[in-house]
């Protein structure tokens, strides 16, 4: 168990407002200053690698900066309940069975133990996933409001695996989700997407010189335009699709297809996907296919600032912060109306909604041939992110969140 | 209520969303769930979006319209109840009126005939609102609406679209101004409202054609002096005009 340091804040806010613009800090600076006296614990169960360790390590420091004590706490086990964990976590995605009930009572015991141990010393709980769900049940203490904030896809969980987590959200005053699709209808709760982080390797500005640098070891051809998916290797990902479109806008115009991700490790379909791709992509000059490491973050901000057109022809999307990163870049994007993305492009104003192959290498030819479209959607591609889902908007949810709670609310709701 | 003798203090919001109902994949699940939809609902998918999408141009289209147009490829289902919904605002009754009667026009056997592919459903949400106090109350009806204007776009929604949503049409900050003998400021605020632009668009027009006025005033003001001050500040005011005329864009 221990407490983490995160990096000192320092000028963060200023860098934030450089980027982000004014109103969105002056929000968070009033709502911060409505939860004067207030402090908060963010707890999970890793400080490094992971989403959730990610966005804490930039959260904290946020939330310190605008006068809001914070702290972070991470959970620990022993090797069977990080076992345990994994295999729920799987369940939780469809995968495999759920713990038996003797895993879930050592599950229950390595989250007293850490409810004894960590310093719960604040008012305003966020609990991050699973792992440390179960410490409420034995450390909730008058004049705190605890929140659990679920980072999971929910929508296959095994319904053994989703009863383990859902029976204690009645333990909590509110829950949040990434998005609509992922939420139980047995513990409904808030929304809040996720976010990027404008300041990090995978968004900051880029010069030229730096995004050259970094494609150069690829070999990807000059002179002439990049049609790119950035996404892993997977079926609902459709990239045997987005081979299909570019093959007929190939008719029309003239551009370089590359396909960049990596293979999730808990995908076990991944690899066969990407021997597909490879398949289907032979003999083809003007494709790419690029398997990337999973810190890769530069090169994948180089490749999205350097292509023309960014595609996302989804079968299935949860939310695809891909979208939001190639809109902060000011990038054309075409990409499918399903799950998060319609969120994110709006048609003909931020971007293009297509859905179907043909349907998508019409689009691409059409942002190919004008710049002056390609122009005008990135200037609002890059203000709808700025607004809706940079890591400012994030914070000013949770501290919302917690001023409702404080001043009352509670989001379980009958569902309708 | 105000009196109008208090000081005013401006109040921002930000909304936090949750799912109501189950998703619909077509018109006629849509028809049936905005009939029963509560206000805060319809609030989340028609005016929301004039604070979300802020800075696009043009008028800003509602969610449903969006997702009709994008989603279930119906387009002239999509421009009809985007005018309807426009024309509505900002009343709840009047907006659900309005997407009845577009969405039960639509023939019966049509209404049927378009789904949504898989993923592409369409999940109603409710805004519920979290409001706070922004900086210190104002004393002077134009300091407060300078700040209006200088300060984030959700202190201009709560005032000018989300209050008076929540009272038949009336506002705390247009009711104060006109207390404060600013009826002529409050009127031309409240008309904003009626553009159906996103707010930092809105923002900009009211900017600009404010700070014309303020010109204007000056020059007015300016009667009185002595001939050659009032000649100076005439001529000050003047070239101020032409500047903004031809330097400003249309642009936050």
């Amino acid at each position: 168990m221990s407490r983490v340091v995160t990096a000192p804040a320092g000028p963060l806010l200023e860098q934030l407002r450089e980027v982000a613009g004014d109103g969105p800090l002056r929000e968070l600076e009033s709502l911060a200053r409505e939860l004067s006296g207030h402090r908060m614990v963010m707890v999970n169960s890793t400080a490094v690698g992971g989403g959730v360790a990610e966005i804490l390590h930039r959260l904290v420091p946020l939330l310190q900066a605008l006068g809001v004590p914070t702290t972070w706490e991470v959970m620990s086990g022993d090797d069977r309940f990080y076992g345990i964990s994994k295999k729920l976590h799987n369940a939780l995605h469809g995968l495999g069975s759920a713990p038996t009930a003797e895993e879930h009572d050592h599950y229950r015991a390595i989250n007293r133990r850490a409810a004894a141990e960590l310093e719960l010393d604040a008012d305003l709980i966020m609990i991050h996933d699973p792992q440390p769900a179960a410490i409420v049940e034995t450390r909730r203490e008058r004049g705190q409001h605890w929140v659990w904030r679920c980072h999971i896809d929910l929508e296959r969980a095994e319904p053994g695996a989703l009863d383990l987590v859902t029976s204690r959200a009645g333990h909590y005053e509110a829950a949040i989700y990434s998005h609509a699709a992922f939420m139980p209808r047995v513990a409904p709760g808030f929304l809040v997407p996720p976010s990027i982080d404008p300041l990090s390797a995978k968004n900051a500005e880029l010069t030229t010189q730096e995004i050259d640098e970094t494609l150069a070891p690829f070999g990807l051809p000059d002179g002439v335009p990049w049609v790119t998916q950035v996404s892993r290797f997977d079926r609902l990902k459709d990239p045997i699709g987005v081979l299909r479109a570019f093959r007929l806008a190939r008719r029309q115009e003239r551009a370089h297809l590359v396909l960049a991700g990596g293979t999730a490790d808990d995908d076990p379909e991944g690899a066969t996907v990407l021997a597909e791709v490879r398949e289907a992509a032979q003999g083809h000059d003007d494709v790419s296919v690029l398997t990337l490491p999973p810190d890769a973050h530069r090169v994948i901000n180089a490749l999205q600032r350097r292509s023309t057109v960014l595609v996302q022809k989804s079968l299935r999307e949860g939310f695809a912060l891909t979208i939001a990163e190639g809109l902060w870049k000011r990038r054309a994007v075409v990409a499918s109306a399903v799950g998060g993305i319609p969120l994110q492009v709006l048609h003909e104003r931020t971007g293009l909604l297509v859905r179907s192959p043909e349907g998508c290498a019409a689009q691409i030819v059409r942002v190919l041939r004008e710049p002056g479209l390609r122009r005008q959607l990135g200037i609002a591609g890059r203000e709808h992110v700025r607004r809706n889902f940079l890591q400012t908007r994030e914070a000013r949810d949770y501290l919302a969140i917690f001023l409702a709670i404080v001043r009352g609310l509670r989001s379980r709701v009958a569902a309708a | 209520m105000t009196t109008g003798r208090e000081p005013f203090q401006l109040v921002g919001v930000t909304h936090l969303l949750r799912p109501w109902g189950e998703p619909v994949a077509g018109l006629d699940a849509m028809l049936e769930r905005v009939g029963a939809a509560p206000d805060e609902v319809l609030f989340a998918h028609s005016v929301c979006r004039l604070l979300r999408d802020a800075t696009l141009q043009g008028q800003v289209m509602d969610d449903l319209s969006h997702w009709i147009a994008t989603a279930l490829q119906d387009p002239e289902t999509a421009e009809r109840l985007w005018l309807a919904v426009g024309t509505a605002f900002p009343r709840a009754t009047a907006v659900r009126e309005a997407m009845l009667e577009v969405l039960g026009s639509v023939p019966a056997r049509r209404r049927g005939a378009r789904e949504a592919p898989p993923g592409a459903e369409f999940t109603f949400l409710s805004a519920v609102p979290v409001h706070y106090r922004s900086g210190e109350p104002f004393d002077d009806p134009r300091a407060a609406v300078a700040a209006l204007l200088e300060r984030e776009p959700a202190i201009w929604f709560h005032h000018l679209h989300e209050e008076p949503w929540d009272s038949e049409g009336s506002s705390t900050l247009l009711e104060w101004l006109r207390l404060r003998g600013e009826s002529a400021l409050a009127e031309r605020l409240a008309a904003c409202t009626e553009w159906g632009l996103g707010v930092e668009l809105a923002r900009t027009r009211f900017r600009k054609r404010w700070r014309l006025s303020q010109a204007s005033r000056r020059v007015v003001s300016a009667d009185g002096p002595p001939e050659q001050r009032r000649r100076d500040a005439a001529r000050g005011a003047a070239a101020m005009l032409v500047r903004r005329l031809t330097h400003e864009e249309d642009t936050p």
